[in-house]
């Protein structure tokens, strides 16, 4: 590099801080040794002299802010209470449900049986015989008759699989005093054949809870004049059978329980589909003309 | 930038900004004005300030202001008349040994005066530098070169006095 008076105040301070190369280093070196002033004045610099540091406040921060972090802070801390007033709602309402299903259960499994001779035959209005289900008009709930001849003290299983007609069959009405709402199925004939309504069993809750089932739909006519559907008879699956129930049925209960109070403003009815071993498997909620899964 | 961001860079550089602008203007109010000027400024333009360049953004601004601000003083204002009233600070706070150093710096030229504070005060590069005040690296070295011979004289003459 060339040096010389007009130029060397460029180099000083890298001379001085230590970062000039080896080669340019040696050259201002050389320079300094020829010019002693300049000389001088470059060793006085060593150490080298720099400002104290300073801390000043600036007085009038606050005014600058934009409100940014105040604002985020506060709707963090809304929506924060928000989601918690939410969730402790849902919670009490899950809380009180629960209460309320299990207080349910303990009614279903309340279970009286009856002797043979006081079990009425269940008929429905379009059955007419006693012994084998028959076709019930589509007009008329599609739900059939089944003469259990149960001994004293025992409960039997009610179905006869190959005497399954092609509508669905009511096997077993479940236990529930005269104040609940009556179990019935209310189907459309397209699921004929493919869902079988079973009752409640001695610890479950009942199949099907056809909300919006107009209370004539329940009439039936029986020989003896009682109402059948109403009455006091549980033909119900072991409890071995009862074991398979699914977590589907407990998640339709749940939503069932929390869409009820909508039925007296549109129509909700639920079905239940099981398999062969009376495991639940799929669940079917219909709220009006709208199928939810 | 989001206000969260921009509420952020309040909090990090104003202090250092009005420093600045308070030991080049020697004056208070002024170096207010400079400061809120200069994050205006960078409100407004937000969207095309860069992450991370906030700060020399900042300083860039403040050093052009305070430079046409003492244009203006010297043009305007009766020159060196002006200026010599405004040699004693007011409301900057300082104590002993930094009221002392603050005199002596008030003899730098301005430039000088701006380009070792932005080296000291805030540790920008000679190359960060010459980018904001628009002068070549060159140059930037040889202003901080001729401002350190003159504060080590001061010094060194603060030295044999005390």
């Amino acid at each position: 590099m060339n040096l010389d008076r007009s130029n060397y105040e460029q180099w000083a301070l890298d001379y001085l801080e230590g970062t000039l190369g080896a080669a340019e280093r040696e050259s201002f070196e050389r320079f300094l040794a020829a010019h002693a002033d300049l000389a001088a004045e470059i060793r006085s610099l060593d150490p080298l002299p720099v400002l104290p540091v300073e801390r000043i406040a600036y007085p009038a921060a606050r005014a600058l802010l934009r409100g940014g972090r105040r604002m985020a802070l506060r709707r963090a801390g809304s929506l924060l209470s928000g989601a918690a007033a939410a969730s402790l709602f849902v919670g009490l309402f899950v809380v009180a449900d629960r209460t309320v299903s299990q207080g349910r259960e303990r009614l279903m499994s309340q279970r009286i049986v009856l002797p043979a001779e006081e079990m009425p035959p269940v008929e429905i209005a379009g059955a007419s015989s006693e012994e084998e289900p028959q076709q019930a008009s589509p007009a008329v709930l599609t739900a059939h008759r089944v003469a259990v001849p149960v001994s004293s003290g025992r409960i039997a299983p009610v179905e006869n699989r190959r005497a399954l007609p092609s509508v669905a069959e009511v096997s077993a009405t479940s236990l529930r005093s005269a104040a609940e709402m009556p179990v019935a199925p209310v189907l459309d004939e397209s699921l004929a054949g493919r869902i079988e309504i079973k009752a409640a069993g001695r610890s479950a809750v009942p199949v099907v809870s056809a909300m919006s089932v107009p209370p004539k739909a329940f009439e039936t006519v029986s020989e003896n004049g009682r109402r059948p559907l109403r009455a006091t008879r549980s033909v119900a699956r072991t409890a071995d059978e009862e074991q398979g129930r699914t977590g589907v049925g407990e998640g339709r209960t749940a939503i069932s329980s929390l869409l009820a109070p909508l039925d007296c403003i549109i129509p909700i009815k639920t079905y239940r589909t099981e398999n062969e071993s009376g495991i639940e498997i799929a669940s079917l909620i219909r709220i009006g003309n709208r199928k939810i899964d | 930038m989001t206000v969260s961001d921009y509420d952020r860079c309040v909090e990090r550089y104003s202090d250092n900004l009005y420093r600045f602008a308070l030991k080049s203007l020697r004056d208070g109010e002024q170096a207010k004005d400079i400061v809120q000027e200069s994050f205006l400024r960078l409100w407004e333009k937000r969207s095309a300030v860069m992450a991370g360049k906030e700060k020399s953004y900042l300083f860039t601004v403040a050093y052009r202001l305070i430079v046409d601000h003492v244009r203006f003083g010297k043009r305007y204002a009766g020159g060196e008349a002006l200026l010599e009233r405004r040699r004693s600070p007011s409301g900057g706070g300082y104590d002993d040994l930094s009221d002392v150093i603050g005199r002596y710096l008030d003899r730098l030229p301005s430039r000088q005066k701006l380009l070792i504070m932005l080296r000291d005060y805030e540790g920008y590069s000679y190359r960060e530098i010459a980018d904001m005040t628009s002068l070549s690296e060159a140059q930037v070295k040889v202003y901080i070169f001729r401002a350190r011979v003159a504060l080590k004289k001061s010094i060194g003459d603060l030295n044999d006095i005390l």
